[in-house]
């Protein structure tokens, strides 16, 4: 009894204290809070932090792979690529000429004062059973933040970062929205897998009370609510056809470069099993579209099993059976590297024999895990990506920031991904400040700039997408193969290059839930 | 009664075998029959069952020598792999030394400290605490190795003999690891079979259950029994959960989800019996694998595989013999009075959170902890989820609380609620169609404790579980029942009287109005003679039943008024989501995390739902802390205290069975004007605490007569009765 | 005929053997006592005849009526009521509602709820209880809470009353007392009650007793009147250095 009176006795202690705070941080945001810290806490550490081990160990790492000649580089590759930049970088680093002095800024819209941006980065982190879930999304964006700012920040403002933890419910991720709309200009890099309502997002009132919604430059989106919400611009595109009612066919495009590379240069006769991954009703209708577009193209598909996160290794053994009863030499996974290795793994175990089969398995793979856990199991194992793999710094610039800033040798990809959410939000907001100087920044217009974007492709990093529809899919890839535990570039071979065929794209209209079979 | 038994484990069996004939007929894969696929499954399934055995059998020898099901078994076992990991792949030491360490020495260890600091207490405790308790340990154990060891570090341990290939055992092949796990299930089970039925001290384990005292005259020593039981217990989970490690991906929920499985194996052995539970388990491997390899589900029942071991609980149940009415367990000597909230009372405390709920809402409550300007929206919305869950929990109150049985699967109830109302009302959100909801959805409960209600108390806690699972696995996926998200709502905000509730606000009150008439109704019918019935019930069954209450029929019925308030919550609940997914929301952990909040706010109290509330408290505070800076370690106790709370409150029940609100309201009562009792009570505390101990007397000199008499009554045993005269002159 | 019969009643556990063919008559308008020494198989009949245990085999018979299969609660409607050796009271209620919780259940559903207050008001009364009424029973002491079950029994409106040591945890005017209640009870042609008596305190059973039954290793071996069992040689032999059976000479010998 006496331990809970002390938990109540520390709650009500707590409220004081959070209440006496929040006092004095009213005040001091009332009296302007000074330049030297617009960030919070958090960012001061992550600063510490890339100053004491990142810095080492990166700076050197890439020092050796690039040979000092990364600037060189960088040029030639930025032209290579198939689009060029914008202005805004450049002109931030022009010290002589301040555009921003001649302005007397203004707080221009909620989250936006005359001299911060806040921008609120959700993603799913501390739950009780994965706690840090996907903590390398707020990374992303705080590094992305942090180099903005260091170079002289946006819209001749500071951005500041507002983490919000969604907490893989649904009813945090709301929350994350709700909080977003109160005081935030934009979300970026939304990582939450639980957004099941976006009512919040989509209607959310600007600084004149019009329901425009709050600009979500997102990295994932896995419901149609999140997908075809009106405000949501996510990095990795959603390839379906908005709006969409949740049942019903649906327009939905698909990345098959992979495969038809592999049909045109390793195996003509490609037949064998795509894994469903079942966990979600969202997850089969999202990998439906690809096993059926492999199909469209030549690929013959044995037999489309689902499986889930949670199979033991054992329980790949029934898909080597069936493996073996095709005589299959392809084998795609739809879910994770852990799959892959199981499956493998298994196949090891059950002395299968793979000599001549393809595997193949998507982003999710591209983790320092899977070739760790692997080793030599995943040995010849092909993984496709739809931006430049993370060794190719000396090919570009908005790369080689992102693996400057972020401090890890071997980033996740929601980094990445959340990072591009930045770097969309900086090309859209920049565009507008060039056009209507840095007061011209209003929610509202962010949401024009973002819808009307045809192209981005985060400087040369990822592959064009088009921002004007959710229905198209980003049409490069580059193929990755796991060979003497490393993963090596293979098609295109020329390194910093997409391989950006328009064939690599079939859209096909299908009522997705109901095509899988099992 | 042998002939019953055998009759009813017949039937259920011919009866499981037709329908799982008919489910195979129909989703027969067509994949083709060789032996070689034949033996992989069998291989591959006899493996997955010793795995499981594994944990079964660790369950049942705890069960038999303390009595106590530990529900934290699979989280032992996380703990004894992610040490593991610990100790072989990040620190490089030699998996057999690393093996023996963990299994040897720091499983023994953890499972003589949790005998030792906690289990231990839960011998004499209801049933209800002793499960609250083993699965707040669950959850504890579970978000504390999730503490210690980072998830954003992947990682993962490599299986034994990895690279060796596997034996030939016909056309397939056996690897050398799962041989391994294979043949140590079996050797483990039999030692255990020896050590339980053979040996001394086996049969000091077995007899100590049953009569402590007569045990402990025959010269074996309770304690010591107790705390080798669940070291033995615990090294069995430890080795399960690292033998398992490398079949799985390596996280926390995953190597815990087995346990479940690992219950169905045991009461395939009628949680008592080792052998049964072994062939239990490894029939669960095999079905499972042979599933895999010749039955194919489709989208709707994508997860129908993984509901094998739920339905075999289920039919266990169905087939056990009816249990006997237990006398002798009732524990006397309550420290504290129970007085119950009368009507008036209960007006006026229901007046008063009404009033703080339109406080809250209309922004002048904000307990410090919401921003000024921005209560508005996360503060309603956070509490507009706790107040659904309050209102499922609610349901819970005459159920655990009153009744004493318990029940994992509210939010099962709640989401068939949901999905009742959405067939019902359509998209018109009309809330009139909620108290038909509740009608339907009582049945249901019925129709759950029907089987169970006739078993002791902790079949119905199984039997709850497996409904849960069962709920999540096969019904929920389904998309007649929740059809998937799409743009906008499943769930229409509720209309009633002419008012949709479609802000924040408004929806916050409308819920809050529901608990205070809940709670109300809950107060009423807690004095109606069916309140005091139930409780009468929890009290002791067998006196219940001799005073003529039948005691199957009125579990049934409350577990059917239960199930019908949590289908109405579960209209709320869906109504505030919006949305459902069937994947996320109907998780059994979210469930167990419900009924231990709630069950250790003190669920005999219908307020106790409020608690639920105070959890996105928490949060926020830990949010407004953050943004207010320089504060960052209490950032971090809090977010440790979000994590590992409802764990620790659980197990924090073995101190305080009743709960924090009971405690709480006996703090505050006697503030309040018309508890003279109240004021007494702890007047005669103080003056109680006052009297001389029991220790301080005597032990110098001899007692006198009045301190014989003193200490008697203090110990409540009756003075020696002296013969006398007088009945005789009575009779004639 | 005699109201409740429990006839050639075989009890076993695994293969220890509670009862072997015991039989136990009992009659209205008396208390028939049920002694042995522990572990002779008492409880162990009172819960055959209750239901609590389904016997091995032998039939237990009410009112002419075979009730060897019937329930628990069905018995208690029908009249067999029954307070425990070790306490079974309704500890989280207080002690008028467990009164009330039996009122409840064993009167017509049509009463008030002033009259089933009247009733059970009556009841604690009758077992001298009146002023721990609100007091929860599982604060009470050891006697007191006997006492309240003893209440709780006879508000099922029992035609049998058994009563397994309802002496044990209370003092010598309450033991009197509760004896002086069952004569009384008994001896109220209206009620038509039969009283089954385990007790251990041998001048309580000597002296309120018509008829004893003496149950040794699960088998009766004398029935009788006080008188009758206590000359009984194989009494004397099973009780042979029991302390138990030395107050019943000294009640006797008086």
């Amino acid at each position: 009894m006496k331990h809970f009176r002390w938990v109540i006795c520390l709650l009500a202690v707590f409220a004081l204290v959070a209440a006496s705070c929040g006092g004095n941080d009213d005040d001091d945001s009332g009296s302007g809070a000074p330049d030297a810290a617009p960030t919070a806490v958090h960012d001061d550490s992550m600063d510490d932090d890339m100053d004491d081990s990142m810095d080492d160990d990166m700076d050197e790492e890439m020092d050796d792979s690039m040979d000092d000649d990364m600037d060189d580089e960088m040029d030639d590759s930025m032209d290579d690529d198939m689009d060029d930049s914008d202005a805004g970088p450049v002109a931030t680093e022009e010290p002589e000429v301040d555009p921003c002095a001649s302005v007397e800024l203004q707080a221009t819209d909620i989250g936006v004062s005359e001299d911060t941006i806040s921008i609120l980065v959700m993603a799913d982190v501390e739950n009780p059973f994965a706690p840090g879930l996907f903590q390398g999304a707020i990374d992303g964006v705080n590094a992305w933040a942090e180099r903005l700012n260091s170079e002289g920040g946006i819209a001749c403002r500071q951005i500041e970062v507002i983490e919000h933890d969604s907490k893989l419910t649904a009813i945090d991720a709301t929350n994350g929205f709700l909080v977003a709309c109160e005081r935030a200009f934009a979300m970026i890099g939304t990582t939450s897998l639980f957004a099941n309502d976006t009512s919040d997002l989509q209607t959310c009132p600007d600084a004149q009370g019009n329901d425009i919604g709050v600009p979500d430059f997102a990295y994932i989106t896995t419901e149609p609510t999140h997908q075809c919400s009106v405000v949501t611009f996510a990095t990795s595109r959603p390839n379906s056809e908005c709006p969409y009612e949740g049942t019903g066919p649906r327009v939905v495009q698909s990345q098959v470069g992979h495969a038809q590379w592999v049909l045109e240069n390793v195996e003509p006769d490609l037949h064998g099993l795509y894994l469903v991954p079942t966990d979600l009703a969202s997850t089969i209708t999202s990998t439906m579209p690809q096993v059926r577009s492999f199909q469209e193209i030549g690929v013959v598909i044995d037999a489309e099993p689902g499986v889930s996160g949670l199979a033991t290794q054992a329980e790949y053994g029934p898909y080597l059976q069936a493996m073996a009863e095709a005589n299959s030499n392809f084998a795609y996974t739809g879910s994770n590297d852990q799959s892959i290795i199981k499956w493998r793994s298994e196949a090891r175990a059950q002395g299968f024999d793979d000599e001549g089969v393809i595997w193949m398995c998507q982003l999710a793979c591209y983790t320092p895990t899977f070739l760790e856990q692997g080793g030599d199991t995943v040995e010849g194992t092909y993984v496709w990506l739809w931006f430049l793999p993370f060794d190719e710094v000396d090919q570009n610039q908005e790369l080689a920031d992102f693996m400057d800033s972020i401090g890890k040798e071997f980033p996740e990809a929601w980094a990445a991904g959340s990072w591009a959410g930045g770097v969309l939000f900086e090309q859209v907001v920049n565009e507008i400040v060039a056009e209507g100087g840095p007061n011209a920044i209003t929610r509202e217009a962010v949401l024009e700039g973002a819808r009307n974007l045809a192209s981005f492709d985060a400087n040369g990093w990822w592959s064009p997408a088009d921002y004007t529809t959710t229905q198209n899919i980003m049409p490069c890839f580059m193929l990755l193969q796991v060979q003497d535990g490393a993963f090596a570039r293979v098609h295109p071979q020329e390194r910093g290059e997409l391989d950006c065929d328009p064939d690599n794209v079939v859209e096909l209209t299908r009522d997705w839930a109901a095509e899988f079979g099992g | 009664m042998t002939f019953g038994l055998r009759r009813s484990v017949v039937v259920t069996a011919v009866v499981a075998v037709a329908i799982a004939t008919v489910i195979a007929v129909f989703t027969w894969a067509g994949t083709p029959v060789t032996a070689k696929t034949f033996l992989n499954a069998t291989y591959i399934g006899l493996t997955l069952g010793a795995l499981w055995a594994m944990y079964a059998t660790g369950l049942v020898v705890v069960y038999t020598t303390t009595g106590v099901f530990n529900f934290a078994q699979g989280a032992i076992g996380v703990f004894g792999a992610f040490f593991y990991w610990e100790l072989q792949m990040n620190r490089g030491w030699h998996p057999i030394l690393a093996l023996f360490v963990v299994v040897f020495l720091f499983a023994p260890l953890l499972g003589i400290c949790l005998d030792v600091l906690v289990m231990r207490r839960l011998r004499t405790a209801p049933l209800v605490v002793q499960l609250m308790v083993t699965v707040g340990m669950m959850v504890f154990l579970i978000s504390l190795v999730g503490t210690i060891w980072n998830a954003n570090t992947p990682r993962w341990v490599n299986a034994f003999f990895k690279d060796s290939g596997g034996i030939d055992l016909g056309p397939a092949q056996l690897t050398w690891h799962r041989f391994i796990v294979f043949v140590t299930a079996v050797v483990v089970a039999v030692i255990l079979r020896f050590l339980l039925y053979k040996t001394r001290i086996g049969t000091a384990m077995r007899a100590v259950v049953d009569n402590r005292e007569l045990a402990a005259l025959n010269g074996a020593r309770p304690n010591m029994v107790s705390s080798l039981a669940w070291a033995i217990g615990s090294m069995l989970g430890a080795l399960g959960g690292i033998l398992i490690a490398s079949e799985l991906e390596f996280n926390p929920s995953n190597l815990n989800d087995i346990v479940i499985i690992a219950f169905a194996a045991a009461a395939f052995g009628a949680l008592r019996n080792l052998p049964l539970a072994v062939v239990g388990a490894l029939l669960l491997g095999l079905l499972r694998q042979h599933t895999e390899t010749w039955l194919n589900f489709g989208t709707n029942f994508s997860k129908a595989h993984l509901g094998i071991a739920p339905l075999l609980l289920f039919a266990v149940v169905v087939a056990l013999p009816q249990a006997r009415l237990e006398v002798g367990r009732v524990v006397s000597n309550l420290r504290r009075r129970e007085r119950y909230t009368n009507w008036w009372e209960g007006l006026i405390g229901c007046g008063a959170l009404m009033l703080c709920a339109v406080m809250f809402s209309g922004g002048w409550l904000n307990f410090g902890i919401w921003d000024p300007e921005a209560w508005g929206g996360p503060a309603l919305n956070s509490a507009n989820a706790a107040m659904a869950l309050a209102l499922i929990g609610l349901s819970l109150v005459p159920l655990i609380g009153w009744a004493g049985q318990v029940n994992f699967a509210p939010l099962a109830f709640a989401g068939f609620g949901a999905f009742v109302y959405l067939k019902l009302a359509g998209d018109t959100g009309n809330g009139y169609w909620i108290p038909l909801v509740g009608l339907i959805c009582a049945p249901l409960g019925a129709l759950v404790a029907l089987p169970a209600a006739r078993l002791r108390g902790l079949y119905l806690a199984l039997m709850s579980m497996a409904f849960a699972q069962g709920m999540a696995l096969i019904f929920f996926p389904h998309e007649w029942v929740i059809p998937r998200i799409g743009v906008g709502r499943q769930f229409s905000h509720i209309e009633l009287f002419g008012i949709t509730f479609d802000d924040r606000r408004g929806y916050f009150l409308l819920m809050m109005s529901v608990f205070v008439i809940g709670v109300y109704g809950l107060v009423l019918l807690r004095n109606s003679r069916y309140g005091r019935r139930w409780m009468a019930m929890h009290g002791s069954q067998a006196a219940a039943a001799t005073v003529g209450i039948p005691v199957v029929q009125t579990k049934v019925v409350v577990y059917a008024v239960s199930a019908s308030l949590a289908g109405m919550a579960g209209v709320f609940w869906a109504t505030v989501a919006g949305n459902l997914s069937a994947g996320q929301d109907f998780d059994l952990l979210n469930g167990f995390q419900i009924v231990l909040l709630i069950a250790a706010a003190g669920v005999s109290i219908p307020m106790a739902g409020i608690f639920l509330v105070f959890t996105p408290l928490f949060t926020g505070l830990s949010h407004r802390l953050e943004d207010t800076g320089n504060v960052g370690f209490l950032v971090e106790i809090l977010d440790q205290l979000v994590v590992l709370g409802p764990g620790l409150l659980a197990i924090g029940m073995v101190f305080n069975p009743r709960g924090a609100i009971f405690e709480m309201g006996r703090g505050f009562s006697p503030i309040l004007p018309w508890r003279s009792d109240a004021r007494a009570e702890i007047a005669a505390e103080n003056a109680q605490k006052r009297e001389p101990e029991i220790g301080e007397l005597g032990l110098e000199r001899p007692f006198t007569p009045e301190e014989v008499i003193a200490i008697d009554r203090r110990l409540g045993i009756l003075d020696e009765v002296v013969p006398k005269e007088g009945y005789g002159a009575a009779r004639s | 005929m005699a109201l409740l019969e429990a006839e050639q009643v075989v009890m076993r556990f695994g293969g220890v053997v509670a009862l072997d063919n015991a039989s136990v008559d009992v009659d209205p308008g008396e208390v028939t006592g049920l002694i042995g020494p522990n572990g002779a198989g008492k409880t162990t009949l009172f819960n055959v005849v209750t239901g609590l245990l389904p016997p091995t085999s032998g039939t237990v018979k009410f009112d002419g009526v075979d009730i060897t299969r019937a329930g628990v609660s069905r018995r208690s409607q029908m009249g067999i009521a029954r307070t425990f050796q070790k306490l079974e009271a309704f500890n989280t209620l207080s002690a008028f509602d467990n009164v009330r919780v039996a009122v409840e259940k064993n009167h017509r559903a049509k009463w008030k709820h002033q009259r089933v207050n009247d009733v059970a008001h009556g009841m604690l009364g009758k077992v001298g209880l009146d002023d721990v009424a609100d007091v929860t029973v599982g604060t009470l002491p050891t006697g007191s809470a006997r006492l309240v079950e003893l209440a709780r029994a006879l508000a099922c409106r029992p035609r049998v009353l058994l009563l397994d040591e309802p002496s044990s945890g209370l003092n010598e005017e309450e033991t009197t007392a509760i004896g002086q209640l069952l004569l009384g009870l008994v001896a109220d042609k209206d009620n038509d009650l039969a009283v089954l008596l385990v007790e251990h305190d041998m001048s309580f059973v000597m002296g309120v007793c018509a008829r004893i039954h003496v149950l040794d290793f699960g088998k009766i071996i004398a029935v009788g009147t006080p008188i009758e069992v206590q000359a009984d040689t194989a009494v004397r032999a099973a009780y042979l250095g029991s302390d138990e059976f030395r107050g019943a000479y000294v009640g006797v010998d008086e």
